[in-house]
């Protein structure tokens, strides 16, 4: 026996009715999406916080670095002259200075000279020198 | 004069988090089904659907009409189903059992098969699956689907009557004269 033949509405209608069955599952509560967001929100937050922390960080170095490192500044070229003026008092009492050649009896410096490699530079050895010497010359 | 969902979305514009809540729990499984229906599987269309509300709930202070919240929303899953789909490498099939045994002797058919529905929407092409999602479920008229997905409202017609055929051309082949 043949069925009736739905209309196009009756179609209609069937597909609806079908479809109806299909809920939305817990998980697209508005609670659980109003969570997600909240924490999407704190994450967010968090993240500028840290990326303006670090770029005023940045900033601020960039500008002590400019201000303080430019030539001509009083305040190191002070220092600086200062230094070299302690320097050459210190050495020179002893009859040494900066621009001493090295005594090639000194055979440890060659120590100190082969030390460079491990990161010790020309003149925290030839300080080194100088020391050794005062401490010689004033036993 | 506004009517109480219209004062919801000027509230949820507002910031009113509840308000916002109280209009998505409205169309909440209306935006579900379409999703599950146009995507196929319970876990994609979960996902999109959350996107949707967290991206309305960023934009709803862009709305400009309280009236058009519905369409609005259902434009921006729309979208949202289009890129999902976009990112599927090979069209996923609904995976469903190809041996589903109908007696014939059924005289009064009360819904079709879940499984049947999405193999004969699976069928369809995006734009008329969407075509027909919007139209049965959501009843919106030919001019909205229209405005929502970029087309003609003619056009919208024309393609919803050809997709409706289609749909019971195969239920009433494919499924052995079940259903239509």
């Amino acid at each position: 026996m043949h069925r009736h033949r739905m209309t196009d509405d009756e179609f209609v209608h069937l597909l609806k009715k079908s479809m109806d069955d299909c809920c939305a599952p817990k998980s697209l509560d508005f609670d659980v999406i109003k969570r997600e967001i909240y924490n999407k929100r704190d994450r967010r937050m968090v993240f500028f916080r840290r990326l303006v922390v670090a770029a005023s960080v940045l900033i601020l170095s960039i500008a002590i670095g400019v201000t303080v490192l430019r030539p001509g500044n009083r305040f190191i070229d002070k220092v600086s002259r200062q230094k070299s003026a302690d320097r050459g008092y210190s050495y020179s009492e002893f009859g040494v200075s900066a621009n001493d050649e090295l005594a090639p009896e000194c055979d440890y410096f060659d120590e100190y000279k082969s030390d460079s490699d491990r990161g010790e530079t020309a003149s925290d050895a030839l300080k080194k020198l100088m020391d050794y010497r005062i401490a010689n010359k004033t036993r | 004069m506004p009517n109480a969902d219209e004062n919801l979305v000027i509230s949820a514009r507002d910031g009113d988090a509840e308000a916002f809540g109280c209009l998505y729990e409205k169309f909440k499984d209306g935006l579900y089904k379409y999703a599950y229906y146009m995507l196929g599987n319970p876990e994609d269309a979960q996902d999109v659907v959350m996107d949707t509300v967290i991206d309305a709930f960023a934009g709803i202070k862009k709305l400009r009409e309280p009236n058009l919240f519905k369409n609005w929303i259902f434009k921006i899953l729309y979208n949202k189903i289009k890129m999902k789909r976009k990112g599927y490498i090979v069209e996923k099939s609904f995976q469903l059992e190809e041996n589903l045994t109908k007696s014939n002797e059924n005289l009064e058919i009360e819904t079709i098969e879940r499984e049947d529905l999405l193999r004969a929407l699976s069928k369809l092409e995006e734009e008329d699956r969407s075509i027909v999602l919007l139209s049965v479920n959501e009843g919106y008229s030919s001019k909205d689907i229209g405005e929502m997905i970029g087309m003609n409202s003619n056009t919208v017609r024309t393609r919803l009557k050809r997709a409706l055929d289609r749909m019971r051309l195969f239920l009433e082949i494919e499924e052995g004269g079940y259903y239509a």
